[in-house]
């Protein structure tokens, strides 16, 4: 605590002199107030255990606390303090207690923006729904998207400026701040150097060329961990000019994808798996399906969702383009040898590509070089795709001087005397080969903003609380270009101040808020006579109309030549992936991320690397042993999974892991890839080697058993076998029994999942969570088996463990007609409605857990441990609609109960019925394949009755009569009959 | 096998030779009542008390912290604390088989050990019962699986096994306890009688409610032990029925299947009979009962574990059969599962105990053999807790779905509550053992009366001539006369109601027939009391459930009809026993006037003997033809050992 604090506590004890008891009261309060007791009370738990050793702030700490126990003495020896409890004595308009307002926003993610629909209870944002008028999202959403209500109110956000490891305030900082750049200002900004993530913010944008024209000699840098640049710099090399990349899958009849992962890593991938969900399922209505290629070292959901996949090592996916390349004319060189097997596939490969020129996407992922993506940019070209399903439009990225390298090189230099870090995490996320640390170091003055106090802040001479989204103004740009203003649902939490009120700061605006700069950009951008009713209406409907970014006809430069890519092949290669649930790090704090299974190894809470079976056995290794990782003299403590499908000697490797500085949740969890990454191969790496150590690792995974033991859960068949026989999967049960029929209500609910559409994203799962108030159980807890998620998402296996089919299907409650669960409750705490729902009432059951193990599908979830999280910041996130479950509790899914009650509240206020569409489920809200459909199924017209009615439609286990009233539709595959 | 065969061959003698009605009692009763404790004792209580305690630490930080202290999980829901209700609850059946069926039988051998069987049976219930509870989520919550009216008008969902468990258990419970202590009120009287200390009389005389040996209380009291015989023998059969059907009427694969009832309760009996004899033949030898408990009783024992075992052997063959038979590709995984799954070492080593090491009891060798029979009953203890453990376990771990499959593994405080559980058991053994009579000893003694009745009584030197009077100024209540073998009271009663004697009373150590002839005729109401107190409680208990699921809480359960009737039998079935027994004995102690603390016969010091081996006649004061000196002379004239006047 500093000296102003002590001085407050004097003040405050000379303020009170002659004053009655609660008045004492009011002026601590009023004490409380001030900047410098709010930033003693947001340290009351330093992460820096340093704090308790400061003989200084502990005694002043100690002094206050005893300060506040006289006061409440004098207030009287028993009385509580006075508080009063005041209504609204003018309510807020439109705020109705019990009934949520919905605002539309946007969620960011690497630098682009989803549109959202933000519900918020009574001023407390609890759940997101994707925006259906966004283009990136179509009122879908990601797990991420999800989550950021959680990140939000993340109790471990930072909480207080700090200055080295000493609180500070936001006055004392734009002191300091503006010290520095009446600094600056005399050197042209010579020595100031801004470090961010990706930009696509008009307005942040806006804000750093005002910064760079008032310090024109300073730089801007921005780099993310978890994206290349590597499509931009191919287009550039065959366009001859910047270009962004926009892919059309819902027109494209055969699509070819090369490393990466279409369907969950890139920034459009949201669209992109709508898009591709819609296409692949126009073989319902009569039409045809297409059909998607994948060739990758690793499995990922678009390698899932392949009619064909070749698993290959990430560097040898370059000469397989360029052979690709040759059959199809791009070039007339000799191909390169991959063996017949590969080469017979290229063959068939490039024989249905070019007949479907137009109609076709070759697509390459982040991870391979931009060589690569030249050739599938060329490859394109020929195909005749370009302004048909792969357009290009300006970049959508602010173009900054260039990335981390650069950065630490001029900082290694000494060149750099101010630096401004914000939106990344440098310090934990740098190729160990810039050390950037060391170069930090160098930095004279260096400012982080931030929503942790992470790494990269420990680093800081100063550390600003950053907003997260839903409490702060900005802008973002979807994956096409359209922008969505961010709208804050809330103040901040925790006083956290935004990327523009620094920028601003620096700049010399004093007290600048968030919204001002924000508006006041638009206004100057915006031709409108009325500004008021075109911002209204940009942020009632989320996206600023027409803000798409113009597309531009672009054609290789005519001196382009391909280039064979000059990758090292061979030996023990190691690629580097953002993890598909905590990303590059940014959500390692996240719990509900955290416990997210990862789609395709089910591993929760960490971060193994990834073996192919073969090369485990040659290495002789197994799931869970420990192994030192080596690359370049570089080395790394690692545990491994042996996940089928992955390319034999390839090691996947996943970012966002063993984070340092974090919160409770992530700190000290698996490993740091970035201790062996290079920033000459960000992606893939050649001549690793590994170590066996003696010790292993338990991990936690929610799925332990991989196939499914020749039983028909997931009915698949392909195309051809569809059209001879299109019940293939539908069986008829018999509907006779000697009960008497049970009389039905006015609806009947029930679910249909369609196989074909589901691509194993897991966005469901963690939409049911944020819906129905699920609690996170912790790695320990997922290791015995007590994972809580009420939709699951089980993942087989077929085939080989070479080259394995993947099957994905979710796994709500099914809501059975004749459910076993509730015959074997003694209480009856499970009981059937007349609308068709398995209820399950939580404050009847005295939990003996019979329903879960007479539930044939196990989609019961028991607390076996008081899991509710009992802090009052994470209490305000809750749902008031759904009952946080205690301990020694039944629960499971409920079809949304409190999503019908709504819809049903609405529907009698205009003396209606339900409407088919009025109740949308988490799940199938935040599906972005559309995959999961539900509504009356006793209402013959609703789409779920008509799902239900679809000849692929059946239940899980019909032999056992539970009578599911969810049903599945069977997956369907269009393999190429050449390969077959 | 008739006695002289008995004499001939030792070996098979159900009770030593040499023994009399007096040294029976006494050998028996020093056990309890002598002073101090043996060292022995001292032992195996403090060590047992120690479990104990680790039972209650382990239920506390189940009460603290939840269940998840234990292993269970999903897909597991069950683990070590139904495991052990099933085998807990098995190992009763031994005792009420002892008691109530070889009862029924006329099998005489049981008399030596059905007491502590009994006991085991109390206690054991009392272990089992305690599982239930503590396995559930909010065990607080327990009562919501009673029927009982509440404001929020919600009732126990009758279908459920759960429920049916609970009324089982219950009646269960409660007429075991009935059987045992009402078993248990004659030698309750003998201890009353023979005890030194005011403190020890005080409670066995409080506990025997003035039991005075009296042969009408003496017959109605063996009318409702054989009713309660006969009730407890349907109702032991339905226990463990209904403990299967926890099992059978799940869907699961390898807990679906009809065979389970009778197989569990061939299983209970031959669990309970390996305990019973676990028990058995350290204490015999402990307490050198080698006497009561012979070679026989041991071997009748093995022989009955055998003829169970054999049918637990049938029920593994079945479960195999059919995993093949049905054509069900989930039994058949189960089957599979348990051969060559993760949990194949604990099969194996079931079948080993169960299959493999019971075919041992074919031989006269192993049955005869002490210390071979206690190893081989250890290996059918654990053989049957592993059994259950299979049941639970591997049907949960591996279900439809192979996305869900897990395993189950048992944490510290599993072990800590099962240990603690034998400990709990033990440690009421011993207190049973040193507080109360652990062989039932008017049983031995009419066993000796049947067995050979002459010699059995002791003599006395002198035969009374002179009538002891009361002291100065009291009423007369009665004349009571003492005889020293029951074939001279039965003659004396005969003679006295010949004599015109109507309101007179014969009190015998252990009831003989034919004093309830000599005494005049009788009616008994009792087995008809009985018949209509099983009709009231089986009516109201299906009353009940149909009203409660039909008219007072009708839910819509799994699309099953309102009133499952086929669901409600088994309840009816359990309050149609609980109604008839409870009837029995409260009937029986209403009709003998009992409890009865004071009596004037306690005046007479001699009357102790009434409960160990001394015959009494007692003609009242109220006979119409009662003189004070007429009545003394006729009563003189019976040549008994002594006459008394009785004041009031």
């Amino acid at each position: 605590m500093s000296q102003a604090s002590r001085d407050s506590v004097a003040r405050l004890a000379a303020g009170l002199e002659g004053k009655t008891g609660p008045r004492y009261w009011r002026s601590l309060e009023e004490l409380a107030d001030t900047p410098e007791f709010r930033a003693f009370v947001a340290d009351e738990f330093p992460s820096g255990a340093s704090e308790w050793h400061d003989p200084v702030s502990r005694r002043n700490f100690l002094q206050l606390m005893a300060a506040s126990c006289a006061l409440a003495g004098l207030a009287g020896c028993t009385r509580q303090p006075e508080e009063q409890i005041v209504p609204y004595a003018i309510a807020p308009e439109q705020v109705i207690p019990g009934k949520p307002l919905f605002y539309a926003t946007a969620v960011r993610h690497s630098g682009y923006g989803y549109g959202v629909l933000a519900e918020s209870h009574t001023g407390r944002p609890t759940k997101l729904e994707g925006n259906e008028l966004h283009p990136s999202s179509q009122g879908s959403s990601t797990s991420f998207m999800q989550a950021a209500v959680l990140d939000l109110y993340d109790p471990d956000r930072s909480q207080a400026l700090f200055r080295n490891r000493r609180i500070g305030t936001w006055p004392e900082f734009l002191g300091e701040v503006r010290t520095a750049t009446r600094e600056l200002e005399k050197t042209r900004g010579a020595e100031l150097r801004l470090l961010t993530g990706p930009v696509t913010s008009p307005t942040l944008a806006g804000q750093i060329q005002d910064l760079l024209t008032k310090f024109p000699d300073a730089a801007w840098y921005s780099y993310d961990p978890a994206h290349s640049r590597a499509r931009a710099d191919g287009a550039n090399t065959v366009f001859g000019r910047p270009v962004h990349t926009v892919h059309r899958f819902d027109q494209a009849d055969v699509v070819l994808a090369l490393g990466g992962d279409f369907l969950s890593e890139d920034p459009a991938s949201l669209r992109y798996a709508r898009d591709f969900a819609e296409r692949r399922s126009a073989f319902a209505g009569g039409g045809t399906m297409n059909r998607l290629y994948a060739v990758e070292s690793t499995l990922s959901l678009a390698g899932a969702a392949a009619d064909h996949r070749l698993p290959l090592q990430a560097a040898k996916i370059g000469q397989l383009v360029w052979a690709l390349a040759g059959e199809l004319g791009v070039h007339s060189e000799t191909k390169p040898d991959l063996g017949p097997a590969v080469a017979r596939w290229v063959a068939a490969l490039a024989k249905d590509l070019g007949g479907h020129k137009g109609r076709s996407i070759v697509w390459a992922g982040d991870d391979q070089p931009a060589e690569v993506h030249a050739l599938v940019h060329a490859i394109n070209s020929a195909l005749g795709n370009l302004g048909k399903t792969v357009l290009h439009t300006e970049p959508a990225l602010a173009a900054s001087k260039g990335g981390l390298a650069e950065l630490a090189a001029e900082m290694q230099k000494g060149k750099v005397g101010v630096l401004v870090v914000f939106g990344v995490n440098p310090a934990y996320d740098a190729p160990a080969d810039l050390e950037f640390a060391k170069a930090m170091a160098k930095v004279r003055f260096r400012i982080h903003l931030g929503r942790e106090r992470d790494e990269t802040a420990a680093l800081s001479h100063w550390h600003v609380p950053g907003t997260v989204d839903l409490e702060s103004w900005s802008d973002v740009r979807g994956h096409d270009g359209t922008v969505t203003i961010l709208q804050p649902l809330i103040a901040p939490l925790y006083g956290g101040k935004s990327e523009h009120e620094i920028v601003a700061a620096l700049l010399g605006n004093d007290a600048p808020r968030a919204h001002d700069i924000v508006r006041g950009y638009w206004k100057s951008k915006t031709e409108t006579e009325d500004f008021d009713r075109w911002w209204r209406r940009a942020l009632h409907d989320g996206i600023v109309a027409g803000s798409a970014l113009p597309t531009v006809e672009v054609r290789p430069r005519p001196d382009f030549v391909p280039q064979a890519p000059t990758a090292a092949t061979g030996g023990l290669e190691v690629t580097f992936r953002p993890h598909p649930t905590v990303w590059d790090g940014r959500y390692a704090n996240n719990a509900w991320l955290q416990e997210l299974p990862v789609p395709l190894t089910k591993v929760t809470w960490d971060n193994p690397v990834l073996v192919s079976p073969a090369t485990a056995r040659r290495l002789d290794l197994d799931t869970g042993d420990v192994v030192e990782l080596e690359l370049a003299g570089r080395k790394v403590l690692a545990h491994v999974w042996i996940q089928p499908g992955q390319a034999d000697d390839s090691i996947t490797v996943h970012l966002g892991y063993g984070r340092t500085r974090t919160g409770r949740v992530g700190r000290g969890r698996g490993f740091n890839a970035s201790a062996i990454r290079t920033s000459d191969a960000m992606w893939i790496a050649a001549g690793a080697s590994v170590k066996k150590t003696s010790r292993r690792v338990k991990l936690a995974t929610t799925q332990h058993h991989q196939v499914m033991e020749h039983r028909d859960l997931v009915r698949e068949a392909t195309l051809a076998e569809f059209r001879e026989q299109p019940e293939f999967a539908h069986e008829r049960p018999n509907e006779q029994s000697l009960y008497p029929a049970v009389a039905k209500g006015d609806y009947g609910w029930g679910m249909a999942i369609d196989l074909t559409r589901c691509i194993g994203c897991n966005a469901c799962m963690t939409a049911c969570q944020a819906e129905n108030n699920i609690p996170v159980v912790g790695r320990e807890q997922v290791l015995v088996g007590r994972a809580m998620h009420w939709i699951r998402v089980d993942r087989y296996f077929e085939g080989t463990p070479e080259a394995p089919r993947v099957l994905f299907q979710p796994i709500p409650c099914m809501q059975c007609e004749n459910a076993p669960c509730e015959t074997v409750c003694p209480v009856g705490a499970t009981s059937h409605s007349d609308e068709g729902l398995n209820d399950m009432v939580y404050n009847r059951c005295v939990g003996t857990r019979y329903c879960s193990n007479n539930c044939p599908y196990k989609v019961r979830r028991f607390n076996f441990l008081d899991y509710r999280d009992p802090d009052e910041r994470i209490q305000l996130m809750r749902n008031p609609n759904v009952t946080v479950r205690a301990r020694g509790v039944m629960e499971k899914c409920t079809y949304c109960v409190q999503r019908i009650s709504a819809a049903r509240i609405a529907a009698k206020k205009d003396d209606r019925r339900i409407r088919d569409g009025d109740v949308v489920t988490a799940c199938q809200s935040a599906c972005p394949t559309r995959a999961i459909v539900f509504g009356d199924a006793q209402d013959k017209t609703t789409r779920v009755a008509k799902a239900k009615s679809d000849p692929r439609d059946y239940v899980l286990l019909p032999e056992l009569n539970t009578r599911p009233r969810t049903s599945y539709a069977a997956g369907i595959t269009n393999p190429n009959p050449e390969l077959a | 096998m008739s006695d002289a065969e008995l004499h001939e061959n030792p070996s098979q003698a159900l009770l030593s030779p040499g023994h009399t009605y007096a040294s029976v009692t006494d050998k028996i009763s020093t056990i309890v009542l002598s002073d101090g404790v043996r060292r022995g004792w001292m032992f195996g209580f403090a060590l047992t008390f120690l479990l104990v305690m680790l039972l209650l630490w382990a239920i506390g930080r189940l009460f603290a912290v939840g269940i998840g202290i234990w292993g269970v999980n999903q897909p597991v829901g069950w683990g070590f604390a139904i495991i052990n209700f099933v085998w807990w609850i098995g190992i009763g059946h031994a005792g009420t088989l002892i008691s109530a069926i070889l009862l029924l039988l006329r099998q005489k051998w049981r008399t030596s050990i059905n007491r502590f069987a009994e006991a085991m049976t109390i206690f054991a219930v009392a272990c089992a019962g305690m599982f239930p509870l503590l396995h559930l989520g909010r065990p607080d919550l327990f009562y919501w699986l009673l029927p009982y009216p509440n404001t929020m008008g919600t009732w126990p969902q009758f279908r459920s096994p759960l429920v049916w468990d609970v009324f089982a258990v219950a009646t269960y419970a409660t007429v075991s306890l009935l059987f045992w202590y009402v078993g248990m009120i004659p030698d309750l009287a003998t201890l009353r009688d023979g005890a030194k200390r005011r403190f020890a009389k005080w409670s066995y005389g409080i506990l025997s409610m003035g039991w005075r040996g009296s042969a009408v209380h003496w017959h109605r009291y063996e009318l409702a032990t054989l009713l309660l015989a006969g009730l407890a023998t349907p109702l032991v059969v339905s226990v463990h029925s209904i403990v299967g059907l926890d099992f059978a009427s799940g869907i699961i694969p390898g807990w679906h299947a009809t065979i389970f009832p009778p197989y569990f309760v061939a299983g209970a009996i031959y669990s309970g009979f390996a305990m019973v004899a676990t028990i058995a033949i350290p204490l015999r030898k402990f307490y050198g009962l080698e006497d009561f408990i012979t070679i026989r009783h041991l071997d009748n024992m093995a022989k009955i574990m055998l003829a169970t075992g054999l049918i637990v052997v049938y029920g593994y063959a079945m479960e195999m059969f059919m995993g093949w038979y049905s054509g069900d590709i989930f039994e058949a995984q189960v089957s599979k599962t348990r051969f060559f799954g993760p949990y194949s070492p604990e099969y194996l080593t079931l079948i080993a105990c169960n299959v493999f090491f019971l075919q041992l009891f074919w031989f006269k060798k192993f049955r005869t053999n002490v210390v071979l029979l206690f190893l081989l009953c250890l290996v059918s203890n654990v053989g049957m807790w592993l059994e259950r453990f299979i049941i639970v376990v591997t049907s949960l771990h591996r279900d439809f779905l192979p996305s869900s499959w897990g395993m189950y593994r048992p944490t510290f405080w599993d072990w800590a509550t099962l240990v603690g559980s034998l400990g709990l058991f033990f440690f009421l053994l011993f207190l049973f053992i040193r507080f109360l009579p652990m062989i039932a000893i008017s049983e031995m003694r009419e066993l000796l009366f049947s067995k050979d009745g002459k010699g059995a009584a002791t003599p006395d030197k002198t035969r009374g001539t002179e009538v002891e009077r009361v002291p100065e100024g009291k009423k007369v209540w009665g004349l009571l006369a003492e005889f020293q073998s029951p074939e001279e009271l039965e003659d004396a009663t005969s003679r006295s109601y010949a004599e015109g004697y109507r309101i007179q009373e014969a009190y015998t150590p252990f009831p003989v027939h034919g004093l309830i002839k000599a005494l005049g005729p009788r009616k008994w109401l009792l087995p008809k009391l009985v018949l209509i107190g099983g009709i009231i409680g089986g009516t109201l208990g299906f009353l009940l459930q149909y009203w409660a699921s039909t008219t007072a809480y009708p839910i819509n359960v799994a699309g099953k009809p309102l009133n499952s009737w086929p669901a409600f039998i088994p309840i009816t079935f359990e309050l149609t026993v609980l109604g008839a027994a409870l009837t029995a004995v409260l009937g029986m102690l209403a009709m003998n006037r009992l409890p009865q603390p004071y009596h004037p016969l306690f005046h007479i010091d001699r009357f102790r003997r009434a409960t160990r081996d001394r015959f009494f006649l007692c003609i009242h004061q109220r006979d119409p033809q009662f003189d004070r000196e007429e009545t003394a002379r006729f009563l003189l004239s019976l040549e008994p050992n002594q006459v008394f006047e009785v004041h009031p």
